[in-house]
C-alpha cells in the first residue's frame, strides 16, 4: 500500500517499480485458435469467468465462436511447455451454443459445460477422447459454471423457476469419460424472489462446497453467497458486497444516489486451500467512476467472507473496470481485469500485498494499441498463471483468442 | 386551506415520502415504447429516425427519479415518441443482443461500449447509429426539450452540444 501512495506522488517512476516487483515474467502471447477472419467473433464469457484452466501440465481454454455463421462452443488444450495449441474440439451439438465454462480434472481430464438450446449441457474431455454429452438443466437454463477439486465435481448454473431464473447446483461423478448427475439442490432453499444470475463455485475435496452468484431480490443486484459440507444441506445465504450503512437515513442524498443499493455485478470465485478462497467482482458503490473491482477473503472454508478491499490502484479509480476473474492455488492468489486508463482497453493484473493489494501490472501483448479484454485466468501447481483474453485491433472489429504463460518469479 | 384540503396535502407528501424510501424497480418508464438496441438500429435505419437510447440499472434511483419526474410528462412522452426510435438498454443484463456486423454482445457488455460509468445514461444516435452526445444523470423535461431541438433540428450537424445550448442563452 505504501508503494500505492508512492506512486500517487510520482506517477512516471510507478510503472516501472510496479513492473521490477511482479511475480510473473510473461512469454509472449500466442493464439489458441487459427480460425479467425472479418466476420468472426469469439467470446470468453464463462460465468465466474472460468474460461481457461490448468493441471498436470496441461492447460486448456474453452470458448463460443460463429466461425461457420452459428455460435457453437470449442476446446483447445496444449501441454503447458508447448509453443501452440494442439488439440480443437468442438462441444456443443447442432444447436446455438453460448457461454462455455470449463474445469480440470486429475488425469489431462477436464469438465465442461454450456448452454445449448436452452438447456445446460456438460462432457468430459481426456486427451483425444470426449465423453457424451449429458443435460443438466431441467428447464431453461443458462449462464453455467463448474469446478473440481480431485474427485469431487459440482456445476451451478441459472435456471428458469416460475418467474425467475434460480440458481440451481449439481453434484456430479467421473467415470473415465462418463459423467453422470449425483444430485440437484438449490443452495438457496428459498423461493425465488426475483432473478438469481451468474453463479460460480469453489468445490473442496471433502464434498464442501461455496456457491457465489448475483442476486436481485432486495431490488438491486447484490453479490450473494453460500456454503455448504456435502452438497445438500446450505448455510443461509449471505451477502458478501459492502453496501448502505444501516444508519445512513433512506432520504438521504446518499440513498438518492445509490437507490436500495449499489451495483454489483459478475461475480468470480477461487480456493487457495481447504481453508482460504478469495473472490472478486464488479462494484458500483462509488457511483460516479463507473464499475470498480472489489475482493473478499475467506478463512473458513467459504462460511463466510470478510472485509472488501478494492482490488485496482488509484490510476484506475476514476474509469470503469470490467470482466474481473481470480486464480488461487495456496499462497498465490492473482486477479486480472480489463480497463481503459491508458485510452484502449488492457488487460491489468494486482496480487494481494501487504495488508491490500499491489500496483496494478500489465504485459506485454495483453496491453498497448488495439482492445485486450475479457480475460480469464488459471494458476497451475508450479505456481505459473495462465491467462486467455480477446484481441481486436478496433473495439467493433473481428476477435483473436490470445493465450500467454506468467512463469513464476 | 380548509382542513380535509391541509389533510390531503399531507397525506401527498406522506406518500411521496414513503415511495422515495421504497424506490420501485428502475425499468424502463410506462407508455413508452422501448426495444432492443438491435431492433432500435434495424427501425432507426428503416424510418430514417435518430435513435434515444436509455441505459439504466436495476436499483438505480436517479433513474427511477428520471421516470417519475421527467418521463411521465405527457408532452415529453409525444414528443420523444415521434422523433425517434426509443431504446432500453439495462447496463448489467446478460440479455444477448446482434449488431449491424454480426458480433452478438450482451446489453452489459452494450454498456462497456458505451461507458456507461453512471445511469442514467441518454444516449442520442443518428439513424445509421453514429453517436450525436451522451448526457448522464438526472435530467428534467426542459432538458430533454432542450435536447431534441438539437438533435431534430439538425443543429449537431454543426455545432457542438455545449455550443447550441450556449447560443441559446
Amino acid at each position: 500500500m505504501m508503494a500505492r501512495m508512492w506512486c500517487g506522488a510520482f506517477m512516471g517512476l510507478c510503472l516501472t517499480t510496479g513492473a521490477a516487483a511482479a511475480p510473473w515474467s510473461f512469454e509472449a502471447p500466442l493464439d489458441v485458435t487459427a480460425t479467425h477472419g472479418e466476420r468472426v467473433f469469439h467470446h470468453l464469457e464463462a460465468a465466474g469467468r472460468k474460461s481457461i484452466a490448468a493441471r498436470g501440465g496441461t492447460v486448456a481454454v474453452v470458448w463460443e465462436d460463429n466461425r461457420d455463421g452459428a455460435p457453437r462452443c470449442y476446446f483447445a488444450s496444449k501441454t503447458t511447455a508447448a509453443a501452440q495449441f494442439a488439440r480443437e474440439i468442438r462441444l456443443s451439438g447442432a444447436d446455438e451454443c453460448y457461454e462455455p465454462a470449463l474445469a480440470a480434472l486429475d488425469g489431462e481430464r477436464f469438465v465442461a459445460v454450456w448452454e445449448e438450446a436452452g438447456r445446460v449441457r456438460a462432457r468430459i474431455v481426456a486427451g483425444d477422447s470426449v465423453g457424451d454429452p449429458i443435460v443438466l438443466g431441467e428447464h431453461e437454463s443458462a449462464q453455467a459454471s463448474v469446478g473440481a477439486d480431485g474427485d469431487v465435481v459440482y456445476a451451478t448454473w441459472a435456471e428458469k423457476d416460475g418467474r425467475f431464473a434460480r440458481i440451481t447446483l449439481a453434484r456430479l461423478t467421473v467415470d473415465k469419460t462418463k459423467l453422470t448427475i449425483v444430485r440437484r439442490a438449490f443452495p438457496d432453499s428459498a423461493t425465488a424472489k426475483d432473478d438469481q444470475a451468474y453463479p460460480t463455485l469453489a468445490p473442496a475435496r471433502s464434498g464442501a462446497v461455496v456457491v457465489a452468484w448475483e442476486d436481485r431480490r432486495n431490488g438491486h443486484t447484490f453479490i450473494t453467497q453460500t456454503f455448504s459440507a456435502d452438497g445438500t444441506q446450505f448455510a443461509p445465504v449471505k451477502q458478501v458486497n459492502e453496501t448502505r450503512n444501516a444508519a445512513v437515513p433512506t432520504t438521504s442524498l446518499r440513498s438518492r444516489n445509490l437507490g436500495r443499493g449499489p451495483g454489483a455485478m459478475r461475480v468470480a470465485l477461487a480456493r487457495q486451500d481447504d481453508q482460504r478462497l478469495a473472490m472478486v467482482w464488479l462494484d458500483k458503490r462509488d457511483f460516479l467512476s463507473g464499475y470498480d473491482v472489489y475482493a473478499a477473503f475467506s478463512s473458513d472454508g467459504g462460511r463466510s467472507f470478510g472485509k472488501n478491499q478494492k482490488v485496482q490502484d488509484s490510476f484506475g479509480d476514476n474509469i470503469a473496470q470490467w470482466h474481473p476473474a481470480v486464480a488461487a492455488h495456496g499462497d498465490q492468489v492473482i486477479a486480472v481485469w480489463d480497463d481503459d486508463r491508458d485510452n484502449t482497453a488492457d488487460l491489468w493484473l494486482s496480487w494481494p500485498e501487504g495488508a491490500g493489494w499491489s500496483d496494478d501490472m500489465k504485459f506485454a501483448g495483453a496491453s498497448g494499441p488495439g482492445v485486450q479484454s475479457h480475460p480469464g485466468i488459471a494458476l497451475d501447481e508450479a505456481g505459473d498463471v495462465h491467462v486467455v483474453w480477446l484481441d481486436k485491433a478496433d473495439l467493433d472489429g473481428p476477435t483473436h483468442l490470445r493465450y500467454a504463460r506468467g512463469h513464476r518469479q | 386551506m380548509r382542513n380535509w384540503q391541509r389533510a390531503m396535502a399531507l397525506m401527498a407528501i406522506l406518500l411521496a415520502s414513503l415511495s422515495w424510501q421504497h424506490p420501485a424497480r428502475a425499468d424502463a418508464p410506462p407508455d413508452y415504447a422501448f426495444v432492443s438496441y438491435d431492433e432500435g438500429l434495424r427501425r432507426a435505419a428503416k424510418e430514417s429516425k435518430p435513435m434515444f437510447v436509455y441505459f439504466g440499472r436495476y436499483g438505480c434511483a436517479w433513474c427511477d427519479w428520471t421516470n417519475r419526474e421527467t418521463f411521465s410528462n405527457a408532452e415529453l412522452r409525444k414528443l420523444y415518441t415521434d422523433h425517434y426510435v426509443l431504446v432500453y438498454v439495462d447496463a448489467e443484463s446478460g440479455k444477448r443482443l446482434t449488431l449491424p456486423n454480426g458480433e452478438r454482445i450482451t446489453e452489459a457488455e452494450l454498456g462497456a461500449r458505451f461507458h456507461a460509468f453512471a445511469t442514467p445514461l441518454f444516449v442520442y444516435l443518428d439513424a445509421q447509429g453514429k453517436e450525436i452526445f451522451k448526457a448522464p444523470g438526472f435530467k428534467t423535461v426542459d432538458d430533454f426539450k432542450e435536447f431534441d431541438h438539437y438533435v431534430a433540428d439538425g443543429h449537431y450537424k454543426t455545432q457542438k452540444l455545449m455550443e447550441y445550448l450556449g447560443s441559446k442563452k
